[in-house]
């Protein structure tokens, strides 16, 4: 448990080709409902936007009913029964990371893939990701050296190309 | 591709509407893979168990399809074959494969195919038959990658198209190749600023339908460098191109000779290189060329080539038939059965895990169909086929059947059956077998024995095909045609997520509602439309509604749209190849109208 909290999926952008399979791996293993965020660079790039499961989360002090919650081992999570799809948390979130969502009525949440974390696995986008550009790395790492997302980043012929 | 994946039971139910589904998991020991899976990779358990599943054989009766026991299915098929050979004699019957087939179950069709003793045995690969071919048909002798690992330890590699969107899997070796050791070159020769292109270092962006004069330029300049290769093609090359300089094929291919230079000297210079080639390069004119003249290059430079096709198993298909001797000598390939099937020679078909309405999508099969008078079709799912079938056979997918199937680099990968198939359906193998046991020893006594000796298309064929096509560019580099913006086929994100199978998983049916047309920012502006509205796209050969999507990497006079939708297969121009005597796409001009009407 305490191995699952510490960890976040980054993305090193040097590597990401937009292939999207991470959006058909969420979408397979959340009952159909993509939890990722394609976002778009420049406008010239689909690259895959995650959930920061912020220490203080904003989306859920803004939801009205107390759909999501952080749970005991830090990862925000979202209840299926009490999400009303009312998009306080769209807005809240400072990251984005929250699409709008109007058919289910169910915001989409990235829950880290809890089951597969807590049994050792890897969230099923870091596993499928085809670049291997999705890492799931531990938190102090990530935060210790920034350099690991940013290091090769002024060498992305999308930036420089747009 | 050969990729593997793991299904595990105990999968979720209420998502996927089955009881006892299993459940998805990545096998990180996957040779080709190495655990991660593309967008369709992903949705290959949705295919197990999807609602539309083909379970039951059925036959048409007056215009509705009844489902019937296999018994009764299996008499018909055999009933029917034997009176069209008896009537119209055994050349009137046509077998065409697809690549969803395994090896052993190509070999059945070849020994169906003696058992009847038509010819007329052929795979429908589409854009894959000319990749493949390239290289014999060219004549080259290339050293050939074996694994990923080689790839990733390469220190110059030249990919040709869009590697990334035919195999994303593929990228992590290509990108570890370019980051992981420092001075690599990877270079990208293609048309448009697609995912692979990206990378390009250089990006040699050529113009478009113009591939294979830019690898003509670069086997040139190699040549030139390099005094003693290709001694034994040599001489017939130079004199195919024509007495062309490097300067003229710079010119056609728009690309300074300057910028090509480095990359012919890393391919010669560097110990470890590579030549990758995907069937995704935007022009989609004369693939047989671009794939051999890659052959050529790879040979000269002592570089490894890659093929890479992008249908599951095109290159085993492809190999069992050429080793059965199909299609033999004075038999049809799958265009020229259409065409044969259109003027009313052929009077019966086969189709074996294949939907050739939906992948050649040309006016052809559709007038085919009217004049067969049996057409039979094994399928997991129903498509464009099966809707024009006589006889739907329900066949077994990937995970539901075993035998071997050859990944992307050659190697045989055994499949193993994780689940039983919906149903009635049978695999293609047990449908072949019970077929082959009915028809016992066939229409003629001497049938079963007959052996053809392998196709192979003359070297000089190809080489003259690439004489004509260069002398015809440089008489004419501009074709006067009609139309404001030429239409380039792309392939869309989640791997050819609108192909005839995956069109119908739920994800890209959720991504990519509507058949988008991209456009420039300014070309939507001279329409006096923004993103979402309505148009309609005609060329010369037909018509097709889509939605506009504004994209900013679309260059001024181009339009694009998914290459593997049948809708836009329609609008491109077909035309059979003399080399291959296969079909052939050509990009078109075409002219976008607004057809009113929003979806926001």
């Amino acid at each position: 448990m305490a191995d699952a909290v510490k960890r976040r999926i980054v993305l090193d952008l040097d590597r990401c080709i937009g292939c999207r399979a991470c959006g058909a791996a969420c979408h397979v293993g959340h009952h159909g409902q993509t939890n990722l965020v394609p976002g778009r660079i420049a406008g010239v790039a689909i690259l895959p936007i995650h959930c920061r499961h912020c220490e203080h989360p904003a989306c859920a002090a803004a939801c009205p009913r107390g759909a999501l919650y952080q749970d005991e081992s830090g990862v925000v999570r979202r209840s299926d029964l009490l999400c009303i799809g009312c998009r306080s948390c769209s807005l809240a979130c400072p990251f984005g990371v929250i699409p709008d969502e109007f058919v289910r009525h169910v915001s989409p949440k990235c829950d880290l893939c809890v089951e597969r974390v807590l049994a050792g696995d890897v969230p099923r986008c870091v596993a499928t990701c085809t670049a291997r550009a999705l890492s799931f790395v531990e938190l102090k790492t990530a935060a210790g050296e920034p350099e690991y997302v940013g290091g090769r980043i002024q060498s992305r012929a999308i930036l420089r190309r747009a | 591709m050969g990729c593997s994946l793991l299904l595990r039971p105990g999968g979720d139910a209420a998502f996927f509407g089955a009881d006892g589904a299993p459940a998805l998991d990545y096998d990180a020991a996957g040779a080709v893979n190495g655990g991660s899976l593309c967008a369709k990779g992903n949705m290959v358990l949705e295919l197990l168990i999807h609602p539309q599943r083909l379970e039951a054989p059925a036959v048409r009766r007056a215009d509705e399809c009844r489902p019937v026991a296999w018994d009764a299915a299996l008499d018909l098929l055999r009933e029917r074959l034997l009176a069209l050979v008896r009537d119209h004699g055994p050349e009137s019957i046509g077998i065409v494969v697809g690549p969803h087939l395994t090896v052993e179950e190509a070999r059945l069709a070849a020994r169906l195919a003696r058992t009847l003793c038509t010819g007329n045995l052929d795979a429908c690969l589409a854009e894959d038959r000319a990749l493949l071919s390239g290289p014999e048909a060219a004549g080259a002798l290339p050293a050939a990658v074996r694994s990923p690992r080689e790839i990733a330890e390469m220190t110059a590699l030249l990919l040709v198209g869009d590697l990334f969107t035919v195999a994303p899997c593929m990228a992590k070796c290509v990108l570890d190749a370019r980051y992981e050791r420092r001075q690599n070159l990877l270079s990208v020769l293609d048309a448009t600023r697609t995912r692979t292109a990206w990378f390009g270092r250089p990006w040699l962006r050529c113009r478009p339908g113009r591939e294979a004069a830019a690898l003509a330029l670069l086997l040139l300049l190699a040549l030139e460098r390099s005094p003693e290769a290709g001694s034994r093609w040599r001489a017939v090359l130079l004199d195919s191109l024509g007495r062309a300089s490097t300067q003229d094929l710079a010119d056609l291919a728009a690309l300074e000779v300057a910028a090509v230079e480095p990359v012919a000297s890393a391919l010669l210079g560097e110990k470890r290189s590579g030549v990758i080639v995907s069937p995704a390069f935007a022009g989609r004119e004369r693939d047989v060329l671009v794939s051999g003249l890659a052959a050529l290059l790879a040979e000269a430079t002592g570089s490894h080539l890659l093929l890479m096709p992008s249908g599951p198993n095109a290159r085993g298909v492809h190999e069992a038939l050429a080793a059965e001797g199909f299609p033999a000598p004075g038999g049809l390939t799958t265009a020229e059965m259409f065409e044969a099937a259109a003027t009313g020679e052929l009077k019966g078909l086969l189709v074996l895990g294949s939907d050739p309405f939906a992948a050649l999508a040309s006016a052809l099969p559709r007038v085919a169909a009217l004049n067969l008078r049996l057409l039979a079709v094994t399928a997991p799912l129903p498509g464009e086929t099966t809707l024009a079938a006589d006889v739907v056979l329900p066949a077994a997918a990937w995970a539901e059947k075993d035998g071997s199937v050859q990944n992307a680099f050659g190697e045989d990968v055994e499949l193993v059956p994780a689940l039983p198939p919906p149903g009635a359906a049978r695999s293609e193998a047990w449908i072949l077998d019970a077929l082959l046991a009915r028809l016992g020893t066939g229409p003629g006594p001497a049938a079963a024995g007959i052996s053809w000796p392998a196709p192979r298309v003359p070297a000089d064929l190809w080489f003259e095909e690439l004489r004509a096509w260069l002398r015809r560019l440089r008489r004419a580099p501009v074709v006067p045609e009609a139309g404001s913006h030429l239409l380039l086929p792309r392939l869309l994100a989640p791997h050819a997520a609108d192909g005839w199978l995956t069109r119908r998983f739920s994800w890209p049916r959720h991504e990519f509602p509507h058949l988008q047309l991209w456009v420039s920012p300014a070309h939507a502006r001279d329409l006096g439309v923004a993103e979402g509205a309505r148009v309609t796209v005609r060329s010369r050969d037909g018509s097709a509604r889509m939605l506009l999507h504004v994209e900013p990497r679309v260059t001024e006079g181009v339009v694009q749209a998914s290459s593997s939708h049948p809708e836009v297969r329609g609008l491109l121009r077909w035309r059979i190849d003399p080399v291959l005597r296969d079909l052939d796409l050509s990009p078109v001009r075409v002219n976008v109208e607004v057809a009113g009407g929003s979806d926001g």
